[in-house]
């Protein structure tokens, strides 16, 4: 080689490192090319701007304790205090009501009582050996327990539960209370599958998290599933802050890994989501009980057994992967337990629950937490494909289902999808990056919500009456999910009562009522906002308070002062469910049921929209009053009281004068009177008014609807702009002075003050609710021959959306069609009727198959065909 | 070797560095997006968004991807600017990313890391988000988008230069010459670079059109003697929507689809070649989706969905015509053709009597009037 071509080389090669090499020859280099050119950040400006969520390398986590084989006893015997059972509190009197405030306040942690314990990193030394026989590990942990508990006052319980090694007792001991001992045994047969599994089980926060965190169901399989999960991934418990290993490569929390296998298990279990892929049939499921060999695939004659948990693992490979890379929203690895089971449990049926779908989702849609109540809208909606086949058919994706091989989220996405592929799609794409939301069915659609700022955001909303698809008790309303929500967020307290739960579960199941009554006492005084518990707490005081009122006017006052302000619809469920059927039947005397409605009326203060069963709860309250009049009085004077103070209540009073004018119209016009009285002082009339009015609909009530809507006829007129113009049908108008009645009345019932406006030239509104099949009815004060109808919609909305059906009737029963509405119409929509004019008394309007969006009218009038006078 | 043989490899030598700089180093970063938009020439701006206290990914692929010489050498002569989103409004740095920020507009959906190509103006005219258009961490895959981006953009400018919409009222002679078929053709090619999409990052199923650019082209070919009028304006979803009579996708209640109509109409879409190719194959499915719906025989079937994808075996259409092929091909139809001349005639007979019923409505409609 010449000396030139190596000058040359040297020349090239010295140019290109210079290129990549930085700091060094480059920035000469750069400068001489381009003067102004400046980087944004130096490169350790960007390393620390990268570095910002590095986690903190300093902290250190002790490695669990291998198990010794030949360990002699489960657990450390609780040192014995002064006696819980025996005996009342040193120093304090009993207190004949059971839950007075004082103690209350106490347990609640405003005194020195009953604060609550943050979990610990605790390492139990239960063998493998011992797990292997769980019935007796069972009988032993109970002796345990009850043998401490006998000695516990409630003091002794607060301090029992400072212990680690007694949280420990308990979570296990309620593991095992709610495994299928036989399905456990066989799952601990085998010795590794057991010793393995006693590293976890003696794991206290991650075994309290599994227990407690959420509904836990047939945990014999759930632990099979992660013993299963183990044996795919050797490394779920290196967690390389433990290892010592590099910032780059590693989850950010120690045993994140652990807490995903659990979340994911228990969820996969609860919901039966088991197979590879499709629907598994009733006798493979059966066969999951033999859980010998759970996971592994095995002969039945000539066909392989489906693998059982291949869904499940793909789901835990997903998000373990995932937190190992870095690659979800940076609060997934924080998240509490119960938010890590909506995220990590996020349908295993579904098609937008593949792993492949998910992984889109986590490359291409991530965002900040907020930004996921809008992601659904990525997706266009378009309930017809190209094919001209429907959404609801199974052709809709078929011309392109090969082209996105298991990625149904980008299909959607591309092809597009009605409300329910649209809130999957945004609930997947949150989930897959470690953000939770649920989807929620609401009245003919499917809505969903994103846990953002330590609250749910609700999205693709179109109704307050909303269903989530997760829960944790079986109870699908929002308002259970909502405290359930305000339940977890109080997490360490929820943890000390779910475990004097467990206490409470140990007595019971040992035969020990009365005590475990009272330790069920304490757990739903220290977190009243937990259902099951109180159902529990419920359910062994109806067997021994029979004869104690002052026990059960206790127990409600309690629930009213600490659930009903916050949650009125899931106190008026507690009491309704769990506490009326015993109490009522309890207090005889009927002051004291007096009493105790009063005291869950004062405790109504806010202001929530959503419409809930109050009817059920006040005509189970009623109906206990007997037949005395004056009795009733008194109870519609505390209600009428709390009403004024809390006009948001004022549902209460559509339902006192519908009760009280179906009873006896004078007893009706009496209750009217206590309404009126109540209203003096009431800070929101009108709401009370729409209470009125709504109960006089409800009744059929012309005179006294009119009575009440007459005033805001004029008010109407003089506070709203003029209805738009119309061309008029002719004859004369008959619908002043008519009845409005709704199927379903928007949440926000106030409009119902306008109704009788909505039906004069002044105009007023007409509200329903979201959903099929939305009716108004006019009730016209006598029947007339029709000559036409005006429907105005308020502004924003449009009539006849869908097409709807205008009906006549006679006696409100048997109806004629009259007509469609046309398509949609943003204006005035103008019925003239020319020929064939029907009588009728009755005019509705059906909203149909179609409508989801309530009816919004600003003015429904209708006139008759005589000559104008 | 002599001096001068030498002088002269090294003079090449220079040269040939100088060369690989100049194209290497022409895109140049700021610190602002305000500066980027006073900086930026033809080839505008490029920005990378990612999300420093949320997204660990996007924050890796600033060294991995942004801050790659490579990237810079991909990114012409364009400005770069790394834009930050902080979710946490209150976090010590979210100030003073919102002052970097400045008036760019907020990615479509929150999503990050992204890629958003700006032209002078801060008009985005190609959106490039998540691993779909980025790729790994490495970037390579988002590089390659970026060139061949910038290389439609400096083509559209061309194009639109020729066109003489570049400047309000800015038509030079040549371009002012450019009338008829001649000017309708470049705003083709212009249109078919897709760029300039309405919606943002997230584009449903292609192709889309510019809407200005429509404009430019029904003034140019106004009796669309090119056909290149009908070809961009036909939109796919109106033309569906139209077949079945709804205006929001949702079908009538009684509904009954002309078989007949919908065939005649498709078909004019199928054979005219001056629509795209996925504008054909989509009025094809639309006559295969109602015949399947009718009972054609499988074999029938499967000749159509075959002509469906010859037609351009490279659309999303086109790509999935084999697999729809075995899918709808192997759907048994039981009937006899007597039996399907049967049930056809049973069909019409029905739909005959909801006409009827359809003009007794109307009748006792005709005695309302709307």
């Amino acid at each position: 080689m010449k000396l030139s071509h190596i000058l040359l080389i040297a020349l090239v090669l010295g140019v290109v490192v210079g290129y990549y090499a930085e700091p060094g020859v480059a920035p000469i280099l750069q400068a001489l090319v381009k003067k102004e050119a400046k980087p944004v950040a130096t490169r350790d400006e960007w390393d620390d701007l990268a570095d910002e969520n590095r986690p903190d390398t300093d902290v250190e986590e002790p490695k669990p304790e291998e198990p010794k084989p030949d360990e002699p006893k489960p657990e450390p015997e609780p040192e014995p205090v002064d006696g819980f059972v025996d005996g009342e509190e040193e120093g304090e009197e009993e207190d004949p009501e059971g839950t007075s405030p004082r103690k209350i306040k106490r347990y609640l942690g405003e005194d020195d009582g009953m604060r609550p314990v943050k979990e610990e990193k605790y390492i139990g030394k239960i063998t493998g050996a011992n797990w292997r026989q769980p019935a007796m590990l069972e009988r032993r942990l109970a002796g345990n327990l009850r043998q401490a508990l006998k000695k516990l006052d409630q003091k002794g319980v607060a301090e029992f539960l400072k212990k680690p090694e007694n949280r420990l007792m308990l979570a296990q001991w309620e593991l095992l209370n709610l495994a299928d001992m036989d399905g456990l045994s066989k799952l601990m047969k085998d010795r590794e599958t057991a010793e393995d599994l006693a590293l976890l089980l003696n794991d206290l926060p991650w075994v309290s998290s599994f227990v407690y965190d959420g509904q836990l169901e047939k945990p014999e399989v759930a632990l099979a599933m992660i013993r299963h999960f183990r044996q795919n991934d050797p490394n779920m418990d290196k967690d390389v802050l433990y290892e010592g290993g590099t910032e780059d490569a590693g989850n950010t929390q120690p045993g994140l890994k652990r807490r995903i296998a659990a979340a994911v298990a228990v969820q996969f279990t609860r919901n039966g989501w088991y197979g590879d892929g499709r629907e598994m049939t009733p006798e493979e499921i059966e066969e999951l009980k033999v859980l010998g060999n759970m996971g592994a695939p095995r002969r039945r004659g000539k066909k392989e057994k489906p693998d059982v948990f291949k869904d499940a693992r793909e789901r835990y490979s997903f998000f373990a992967e995932s937190a190992d890379k870095e690659l979800l929203h940076s609060g997934f690895a924080n998240l509490p337990g119960w938010l890590m089971h909506i995220v990590c449990g996020w349908k295993g049926n579904s098609p937008f629950g593949t792993a492949t779908t998910m992984r889109w989702l986590r490359d291409n849609c991530a965002a900040p937490a907020m930004r996921y109540t809008g992601m659904a809208f990525q997706v266009p909606y378009l309930p017809l494909n190209v094919s001209g086949d429907v959404i609801f058919s199974n052709f809709y994706y078929e011309p392109f289902q090969s082209l996105y091989p298991d990625n149904f989220a980008k299909m959607t996405r591309d092809v597009g999808a009605v409300c329910g592929g649209l809130s999957h799609f945004g609930t997947s794409a949150a989930c897959a990056n470690g953000v939770p939301a649920v989807t929620m069915g609401e009245p003919g659609h499917c809505a969903y919500a994103v846990y953002a700022d330590g609250k749910w955001n609700p999205s693709n909303s179109l109704s307050e009456d909303r269903h989530p698809h997760w829960n944790c008790w079986g109870d699908y309303s929002w308002s259970a999910f909502t405290m359930m929500t305000d339940m977890f967020q109080n997490g360490a307290r929820t943890r000390d009562a779910q475990m004097v739960a467990t206490m409470a579960s140990v007595l019971a199941k040992h035969k020990n009522p009365i005590n475990a009554l009272k330790l069920y006492e304490l757990s739903a005084t220290m977190q009243p906002l937990n259902q099951p518990i109180w159902a529990m707490y419920m359910e062994t005081a109806a067997k021994y308070l029979k004869r104690q009122p002052r026990k059960w006017l206790g127990v409600n006052e309690f629930i009213c002062s600490s659930v009903a302000p916050q949650h009125p619809a899931m106190c008026a469920s507690f009491l309704t469910d769990n506490i009326y059927p015993s109490m009522l039947a309890t207090l005889r005397s009927p002051k004291q049921k007096i009493a105790a409605f009063e005291t869950l009326f004062n405790n109504f203060n806010i202001n929530e929209k959503a419409e809930w069963d109050m009817d059920k709860l006040l005509d189970m309250q009623y109906a206990s009053l007997g037949k005395s009049r004056s009795l009733k009085k008194e109870f519609f004077e505390d209600l009428f009281d709390s009403v004024s103070k809390h006009p948001s209540f004022s549902l209460a009073v559509a339902w006192a004068i519908r009760t009280s004018y179906a009873e006896n119209k004078n007893f009706g016009k009496q209750v009217l009177e206590m309404v009126e009285k109540a209203m003096e002082t009431c800070t929101d009339k009108d709401l009370m008014v729409a209470g009125i009015i709504r109960g006089a609909e409800a009744v059929g009530n012309i005179e006294l609807a009119t009575q009440y809507s007459e005033p805001y006829v004029k008010k109407k007129e003089a506070e709203m702009k003029p209805l738009p113009k119309f061309e008029p049908v002719g004859g004369n108008l008959v619908s002043e002075g008519g009845l409005v009645t709704l199927t379903k009345y928007h949440p926000d019932f106030r409009s119902a003050i306008y109704h009788g406006a909505a039906l004069t030239p002044a105009g007023g509104l007409i509200q329903s609710d979201g959903g099929k099949h939305q009716k108004v009815t006019v009730e016209l004060k006598k029947a007339a021959t029709l000559g036409g109808v005006i429907i105005i919609p308020t502004s924003g909305s449009a009539a006849g959306y869908y097409e709807w059906n205008l009906e006549v009737s006679k006696d409100g029963k048997e109806w004629t069609h009259l007509a469609k509405l046309p398509n949609n119409v943003n204006g005035p929509v103008r019925v003239h009727i020319k020929k064939n004019n029907p009588t009728a008394k009755f005019i509705r309007i059906d909203s149909g198959e179609g409508q989801l969006i309530g009816i919004n009218f600003r003015a429904l009038l209708i006139y008759d065909n005589k000559k104008v006078h | 070797m002599t001096i001068r043989k030498f002088t002269n490899i090294f003079a090449c030598g220079v040269a040939l560095a100088a060369l690989s700089l100049a194209s290497a180093w022409s895109a140049q970063r700021v610190a602002t997006y305000s500066e980027a938009l006073e900086k930026a020439g033809d080839d505008g701006i490029i920005a990378y968004c990612y999300g420093p206290d949320w997204n660990r990914r996007s924050v890796r692929m600033l060294n991995t991807f942004w801050k790659n010489p490579d990237t810079e050498a991909a990114a012409g002569n364009a400005v770069m600017v790394a834009i930050p989103f902080y979710e946490d409004s209150n976090h010590p740095k979210a100030g003073e990313a919102a002052d970097i920020r400045g008036d760019f507009p907020d990615p479509p959906f929150g999503v990050c890391p992204l890629v958003v190509m700006l032209d002078k103006t801060g008009k985005a005219y190609a959106h490039m988000p998540g691993s779909d258009y980025l790729g790994d961490e490495d970037g390579e895959k988002g590089r390659e988008n970026i060139r061949n981006y910038l290389t439609k953009f400096r083509k559209y400018q061309e194009i639109i230069k020729k066109l003489g919409l570049h400047e309000a009222g800015a038509q030079d002679d040549a371009t002012g010459s450019m009338r008829g078929e001649e000017r309708a053709k470049l705003i083709a090619e212009a249109l078919d670079l897709q760029l300039y999409i309405p919606g943002g990052a997230i584009a449903s199923m292609p192709p889309h059109t510019n809407p200005q650019l429509l404009k430019e082209l029904e003034l140019a070919d106004p009796a669309d003697k090119t056909g290149l009028v009908r070809r961009y304006k036909h939109v796919e979803l109106q033309f569906r929507y139209k077949l079945y009579d709804t205006t929001d996708g949702f079908l009538k209640p009684d509904f009954v689809p002309d078989i007949d109509m919908i065939k005649d109409e498709c078909f004019k879409i199928i054979k005219d070649p001056a629509y795209r190719p996925f504008d054909r194959q989509s009025a094809y499915l639309a006559y295969i989706g109602q015949a399947r719906r009718e009972g054609i025989q499988p074999n029938q079937l499967k000749g159509h969905i075959k002509k469906m994808g010859e037609i351009d075996p490279n659309t999303v259409l086109g790509r999935g015509a084999q697999a729809l092929h075995d899918l709808w091909g192997s759907i048994k139809v039981k009937k006899t053709p007597e039996q399907r001349k049967a049930a056809r005639q049973k069909k019409k007979e029905e739909a005959k009597k909801k006409k009827d019923k359809k003009i007794r409505d109307r009748r006792q409609n005709e005695a309302i009037e709307f």
